[in-house]
């Protein structure tokens, strides 16, 4: 079967799970109430609230409700906020950008860190420099990502004032690559460092296993030279089992991503969770809920798809 | 013209839960320009340690202690990565017993193969792969351009192994050291690789070293045997006159051991007990629990006796009993 068939096979599999979340997705909504609620009080009428309810389509039972919904979503109409009354859709829209680039960027800086650490980690087994760097990457993975930051702000924002401590671009100023540059520096700081830690150790652990191979000392004994002995014929089959982690990440640093964006006021998606969380904001976190299920999906997906380009000993069933 | 390969005093020490120990002790031979040597001996005997401690690949938890492997002039032992790798997959190749394990599971047999002629030879990536898909068409390969586009998982293992072979001659070496390259494979399939590096070491000239615990491929093939027990040389003698005229009582045994489909119908037998542990800090011949002649005398240690021409055995009884001949 070729690759692109299993490709299309995986994405097919993908839209029943994605029905799935959106029956959830709605049901917990409608459960946590009706948005009627926050409109009765001494100045409207019990006439004026059925009214709406019936304006809304509220009385409606709740798999036809559903039903309008998936409808509208399909149409790409993810209702409007109760706050701003802007269309989801858009608001969404405008802030992903920020997020994916801060998640990207966080994720290649976390890599470019743990690849070559894990890697001579590995080769350096025992050795002070290994132990160095374990101790390094537990203490990376084990500092919360929150007091991280407060610590940098407090650093070089407060004490030293070189970077600034929030924001995207400086206000008054239409932004440019280098003072988006200096305002990310902090917050991929954080995340990647985060990253970083946890895949120092399933690298090292990888290669560590992958030196112990009859295949490596075959390579050692064709005297090709060590780096392409370790950089290649250890590190690939290494990836193998080192990318399923990655594409786990994904979601994981979607979800991180949430407090930093918070703390360092980044104009992403992580910021738009929050307060139509503080605004009980239905429509908007519903959206928020959809798109991360969807990033869920697609890191599944992307990890397959890496996973069988890595290992081509796998079959694609 | 000096031996292409000798290898004087070789000790290999490993390090194990239990301080280290000694796994070849005062290894010596030497290979001749385009002779076959044979090492023959029980698993765990130090034929392959023997192998590896000459190539550089031993693991981290062994290491030579004394000893030289000139080659070409030049001590490998004393080489360090850089330098081996000039002499690695260049002018000796290596291949292994299992063929599945020692290939790269992730990169196709074109790339694994053209990887080495690229280190060593000034060639371009599609000379490589000309040469490399002539090379497995030689080696008996039905379809040649296909299989260098394969993964070793999609290989029968006759099929891995011939790929290991033309992996170890691309860059055609000097000597080719084979270690049990055919352990792994059913009868009519050992014949057929026997038969083609037969065939390559006679067109090429280069040495060959074989390595087998299995003494038939070892008649077959070899011009010269060596007999390892526990980490040293036992016995070594012409391929005719070892098999005509075994010294020492292993070497004997391990004839007896093996049915002949000519001759006399004998019992066949086998050697009790088995290769002692931690055999390096034997005193005395370390055969001895095992050898049904053993006596007083064995408690000495045991130098190799010359009882022939370009005939030594390391026993002191072999070499009473020829010498009173």
């Amino acid at each position: 079967m070729s690759m692109l068939k299993y490709i299309l096979k995986r994405l097919l599999i993908a839209i029943p799970v994605l029905i799935g979340i959106t029956l959830l997705d709605f049901a917990l909504t409608t459960l946590a109430g009706s948005p009627l609620d926050a409109l009765v009080g001494p100045r409207v009428s019990e006439d004026a609230v059925l009214a709406k309810e019936i304006a809304l389509g509220l009385d409606q039972p709740f798999f036809v409700q559903y039903w309008i919904w998936l409808k509208q979503l399909l149409v790409g109409n993810l209702g409007y906020s109760v706050k701003s009354h802007e269309a989801v859709a858009d608001m969404i829209g405008s802030h992903l950008g920020p997020t994916l680039l801060l998640m990207g960027v966080s994720f290649v800086v976390g890599l470019l860190i743990a690849l070559p650490a894990g890697i001579f980690s590995a080769t350096h087994r025992y050795t002070r420099r290994d132990h160095a760097i374990v101790t390094a990457s537990f203490v990376g993975t084990s500092i919360p990502s929150f007091f991280l930051s407060l610590v940098l702000i407090y650093i070089f924002t407060v004490r030293l004032g070189v970077l600034p401590s929030g924001g995207m671009t400086t206000l008054g100023t239409d932004g440019g690559f280098l003072d988006v540059a200096r305002h990310m520096v902090m917050p991929v700081t954080v995340l990647a460092v985060g990253m970083a830690g946890t895949n120092i150790r399933y690298i090292r652990s990888a290669v560590l296993e992958i030196l112990d191979k009859d295949y490596l000392r075959t390579a050692r004994g064709k005297g090709i030279g060590r780096r392409l002995v370790i950089n290649k014929h250890a590190l690939r089959p290494a990836l193998v089992s080192v990318v399923t982690v990655f594409g786990m990440q994904i979601p994981m640093l979607f979800g991180g991503a949430v407090i930093v964006e918070e703390i360092f006021n980044w104009p992403g998606l992580g910021l738009v969770t929050m307060s139509a969380i503080n605004a009980r904001d239905y429509p908007v976190i519903m959206g928020v809920c959809l798109l991360s299920a969807v990033v869920v999906l697609l890191g599944n997906l992307l990890t397959d798809i890496l996973y069988a380009l890595v290992d081509p000993t796998i079959r694609y069933k | 013209m000096g031996a292409l390969l000798e290898i004087r005093d070789l000790t290999t020490t490993v390090k194990g839960e239990m301080g280290s120990y000694d796994v070849l002790s005062g290894v010596s031979f030497s290979i001749e320009q385009g002779e076959t040597v044979g090492i023959v001996g029980e698993s765990g005997c130090g034929k392959s340690m023997t192998a590896l401690s000459v190539m550089g690949l031993l693991g981290k938890n062994a290491a030579v202690r004394t000893g030289q492997a000139l080659f070409d002039g030049k001590d490998l032992v004393r080489l360090d990565e850089r330098e081996l790798d000039s002499v690695r997959g260049r002018m000796i190749g290596m291949i292994y017993q299992d063929a599945l394990s020692a290939l790269n599971p992730v990169f196709t047999v074109g790339n694994q193969l053209t990887e080495t002629m690229r280190a060593h030879l000034d060639v371009s990536r599609a000379e490589a792969r000309a040469r490399a898909t002539e090379l497995l068409g030689r080696m008996g390969l039905a379809d040649p351009a296909a299989t260098m586009k394969k993964y070793p998982h999609m290989l029968s293992g006759g099929q891995r192994q011939r790929v290991m072979i033309a992996m170890a001659l691309c860059c055609s070496p000097k000597l080719l050291i084979a270690d049990e390259p055919t352990t792994a494979l059913d009868v009519t399939v050992q014949a057929q690789i026997m038969r083609l590096l037969r065939e390559e070491r006679e067109a090429s000239g280069m040495s060959l070293w074989l390595i087998s615990h299995d003494i038939g491929l070892i008649a077959q093939t070899c011009d010269r045997v060596l007999v390892m027990y526990a980490g040293q040389i036992i016995e070594q003698a012409t391929a005719e006159e070892l098999f005509a005229h075994p010294a020492h009582p292993y070497t004997e045994m391990l004839l007896r051991s093996v049915p002949r489909v000519d001759g006399a119908r004998e019992a066949l037998c086998s050697i009790a007990g088995q290769v002692p542990a931690r055999y390096g800090e034997m005193v005395g011949c370390r055969f001895a629990p095992r050898c049904p002649y053993a006596c007083q005398a064995c408690q000495r240690s045991q130098e190799m006796y010359t009882v022939g021409e370009s005939h030594a055995v390391r026993c002191h009884c072999a070499a009473g009993k020829e010498a009173a001949v």
